[in-house]
C-alpha cells in the first residue's frame, strides 16, 4: 500500500501524468453517471429538438430529440467497454501466447508465431470493414465487436511478451526455480508474470486507444456496431449523417469530437509516462534533469 | 572371484556415473552450419561423501556438463547413470531426482528472482517437494538450514534480493538447496562471484556438509585453490575433453599433461621475487582450438609431437592418473 502510494507521488511530479489522470477520472465519472440518466439512450423524441445549452440540457439536444449531455455519458461507457474488451482480451491472448512461446520454445513456438505474423501482416481495416460487413448482425454488438478488435491486436504484444521471457529463461534464477520443483505453469506466472507487468501495462493503455480509434473509424463508415447505440463513434457519425452542421447543432457535433480528443491524449499521455517511468534510461535522465 | 567381489564394491560406491557424454553445438551462419563438441566424451564418477572438482578455464564445458546431468540440456551422446539407473528413467521421475540432486550457481544476485522475495523461493521448494505442511513447521525448517550456513530466516525474511549482500545471497543459495536434504549438489562455481573472506567460509562449509551430511559435491571451478583446499578426486578439462583425471595430490602435485602443468604453473605465488614469466600464450580463436583434429592442445603444447596433430590421444594410466596425452603411450 506503501509502495503504490509513493509510486502515485512519483508519477503525479509529471504533469502529463496529472493532466491525463484528471481527465480520465472525468471520464470514467462521466461514464458511472450513465447508470442514473433520466433518459433512455435509443428512444428519440424524449425532449424538445434543437436546442442549444441551457441549464436543462447541459450540452443542449440534437435533432432527435435526444439529451447530448446524457447520449455522451453513455457513449463514453460503451467506448470504453469495446476498449476495456478488447485490450483485456487480447492481453489473455497475448500473455498466454507470448509465454508458451517463449519458454516453450521449438515447435510450439514456431506455429504460434506464425499465427501471430499471420494475423500482423493482415491489413486490418480492410479485414474489419469486410468481417462487420458479412457479420452486420453479429458485430453489432458491443462485446463483439470488442472480441473482433481483439483477435487483431494480440500479435503485436505477444512478440514483445515472447522476447521478454526468452531473456528471462536463460537467467539463473529460472534454472533455481525448477530445482526448487516448480511446474511450468507456476514457474511462468510466479517468476516471469512480474517481469512482464509493466510491457502488459503500457501495451495496455496504447491497445484501449487504438480499439476506441478503430471503433471510431468503423462507426464513421456505418459499420461496426448498431449506430443507435452511443459510441463516441456513433455519435460523430449520427451528426454528420444527420447535417449537424448544416443545422448550426455545432454542440451536437462537436461533443464526441472534443471528447474524443481528450480521450486519446490521456491515454498517449498516459502510456508515454508509464513506459518513460518503466523505462530505466528515461528514468536516470529525469533524475538528471533534476 | 575376489576380482569380483572389488569390481562390485566400486560399483556400489558410485552414486553418479558419467560415461562418454557428448554435447554437440552447430553454429548456424548463413550458408554454412559448423558442429562443435563443448563436451567430448567425458567420463567420470562420483563417490558418496566426496567432492570431485571440475576444473577448466572459462569456454571449457564444465558448465555445459552441470546442465546436462541436471537435466537442462540434453546430451548428444552417452549416458548418465545416478545410483545405477540410467539419466533416461529419472526424466520421468523428475520431482524425485531434483529431491535428491540439487544445485548452487555462480552469480548469487542472478540466483534470486529480482521481483520476488528471498523467503519465497524457499516457501516454494518446500511446498513442492512436499517435506512439510504445516506453517510452523516449514519456517523452523528453513530456519534450520539457514542457520547451516550462518544466516537466519529472520534476516531474509521480506527481503528482495536487492537488499541482501553477494555473500548472504551465496549462502542463502546453499541453504535452499539442502532444504530437500540432496544427496548430490552440483555447484557451478560456487565462490568465483563473492569476495576472498567469504570464499574461504563457504568453501568451509562445503566440507562441513560433506563430513556431516554425507553429501557429495560436484564442484566446477576454473580456481585451483580452493580446488586443491577442498576436492578429493579432480578432473582437469580442457577444450570439452577430461585430458587429467585423478586424487588430488597426483594431480595437481604432479601434473602429467602437458595443460595442466601450465594451469599450475600460472597459479601467481605470492612471492616479489617470482615474476611471471610471459611465456603463456593465449590462444585467439576457441572455435579452432574445438574444432582441431588430434589433441586439442597441440598448438600451444611446448612437448608436441607430430602424432599430436593428426590422432586424437587416448586415455592412459598412470600412477592411478587418467591422462589423454600421447607421451604416455607405448
Amino acid at each position: 500500500m506503501r509502495k503504490s502510494k509513493s509510486l502515485f507521488r512519483d508519477l503525479t511530479k509529471d504533469s502529463r501524468f496529472t493532466i491525463a489522470f484528471v481527465i480520465l477520472l472525468v471520464l470514467v465519472s462521466l461514464a458511472i453517471l450513465s447508470c442514473f440518466s433520466p433518459y433512455h439512450p435509443q428512444r428519440m423524441y424524449q425532449v424538445p429538438r434543437g436546442r442549444p445549452p441551457s441549464w436543462t440540457h447541459p450540452l443542449g439536444t440534437n435533432w432527435l430529440g435526444q439529451d447530448v449531455f446524457w447520449q455522451l455519458t453513455f457513449a463514453v461507457k460503451n467506448s470504453l467497454l469495446i476498449a476495456i474488451v478488447a485490450s483485456s482480451i487480447s492481453r489473455v491472448i497475448a500473455i498466454l501466447v507470448g509465454m508458451g512461446a517463449g519458454y516453450r520454445g521449438g515447435v510450439i513456438d514456431r506455429i504460434l508465431m506464425t499465427a501471430g505474423d499471420t494475423t500482423m501482416v493482415l491489413p486490418i481495416l480492410v479485414v474489419l470493414i469486410l468481417v462487420s460487413t458479412i457479420l452486420r448482425e453479429w458485430a453489432r454488438y458491443l462485446t463483439n465487436l470488442g472480441l473482433l478488435l481483439a483477435f487483431f491486436s494480440w500479435a503485436w504484444d505477444a512478440r514483445v511478451i515472447r522476447s521478454q521471457i526468452l531473456s528471462l529463461r536463460e537467467r539463473e534464477f529460472t534454472f533455481v526455480a525448477v530445482l526448487s520443483g516448480m511446474r511450468t505453469i507456476k514457474l511462468v506466472l510466479k517468476q516471469y508474470l512480474p517481469h512482464v507487468l509493466p510491457v502488459i501495462l503500457s501495451t495496455l493503455i496504447n491497445n484501449m486507444s487504438w480499439a476506441i480509434g478503430m471503433e471510431i473509424t468503423l462507426a464513421y463508415l456505418g459499420l461496426g456496431i448498431d449506430p443507435t447505440v452511443p459510441t463516441i463513434g456513433t455519435m460523430l457519425q449520427t451528426a454528420i449523417y444527420r447535417q449537424a452542421l448544416f443545422l448550426r447543432l455545432w454542440w451536437w457535433l462537436l461533443t464526441p469530437i472534443i471528447t474524443g480528443i481528450f480521450l486519446f491524449i490521456a491515454l498517449y499521455w498516459l502510456s508515454v509516462v508509464v513506459s518513460e517511468y518503466l523505462d530505466p534510461r528515461t528514468r536516470f535522465q529525469r533524475i538528471g534533469i533534476r | 572371484m575376489v576380482m569380483e567381489v572389488m569390481i562390485e564394491e566400486i560399483e556400489m560406491e558410485k552414486l553418479i556415473e558419467i560415461k562418454d557424454l557428448t554435447k554437440i553445438f552447430s553454429i548456424r551462419t548463413l550458408f554454412f552450419k559448423t558442429k562443435f563438441a563443448a563436451v567430448e566424451k567425458v567420463s567420470f564418477y562420483i563417490k558418496p561423501a566426496e567432492i570431485f572438482t571440475l576444473a577448466g578455464e572459462s569456454g571449457c564445458g564444465k558448465t555445459t556438463t552441470a546442465k546436462i546431468i541436471l537435466g537442462f540440456e540434453e546430451q548428444s551422446e552417452g549416458e548418465i547413470f545416478f545410483e545405477k539407473k540410467p539419466i533416461s528413467l529419472w526424466k520421468r521421475k523428475r520431482i524425485q531426482f531434483l529431491q535428491k540432486v540439487q544445485a548452487v550457481f555462480q552469480n548469487p544476485f542472478e540466483s534470486f528472482n529480482p521481483l520476488r522475495t528471498v523467503d519465497d523461493i524457499f516457501f516454494e521448494t518446500v511446498y513442492n517437494y512436499r517435506i512439510a505442511k504445516d506453517r510452523n513447521r516449514v519456517t523452523e525448517l528453513i530456519d534450520d538450514r539457514l542457520k547451516a550456513v550462518g544466516l537466519s530466516f529472520q534476516e531474509i525474511y521480506g527481503r528482495y534480493p536487492g537488499e541482501l549482500s553477494g555473500g548472504q545471497l551465496q549462502r542463502a543459495s546453499i541453504a535452499r538447496a539442502l532444504i530437500t536434504n540432496p544427496t548430490l549438489l552440483v555447484t557451478d562455481e560456487p565462490v568465483s562471484m563473492v569476495d576472498a573472506s567469504l570464499r574461504m567460509s563457504i568453501v568451509n562449509l562445503f566440507a562441513q556438509l560433506r563430513d556431516r551430511m554425507k553429501l557429495s559435491i560436484l564442484y566446477i571451478t576454473h580456481d585451483l585453490a580452493t580446488a586443491y583446499y577442498l576436492s578429493n578426486r579432480i578432473a582437469i578439462m580442457f577444450r570439452g575433453n577430461i585430458v587429467e583425471m585423478g586424487p588430488l595430490e597426483e594431480v595437481l602435485g604432479k601434473p602429467k599433461h602437458p595443460y595442466t602443468q601450465l594451469l599450475r604453473d600460472s597459479i601467481p605465488e605470492a612471492d616479489p621475487r617470482k615474476k611471471w614469466k610471459g611465456e603463456i600464450a593465449i590462444f585467439d580463436s576457441e572455435y579452432e582450438e574445438y574444432l582441431r583434429q588430434g589433441c586439442k592442445f597441440a598448438k600451444r603444447c611446448p612437448v608436441v609431437m607430430e602424432k599430436c596433430k593428426k590422432e586424437i590421444p587416448q586415455e592412459f594410466l598412470v600412477n592411478g592418473v587418467l591422462v589423454r596425452c600421447h607421451q604416455y603411450g607405448e
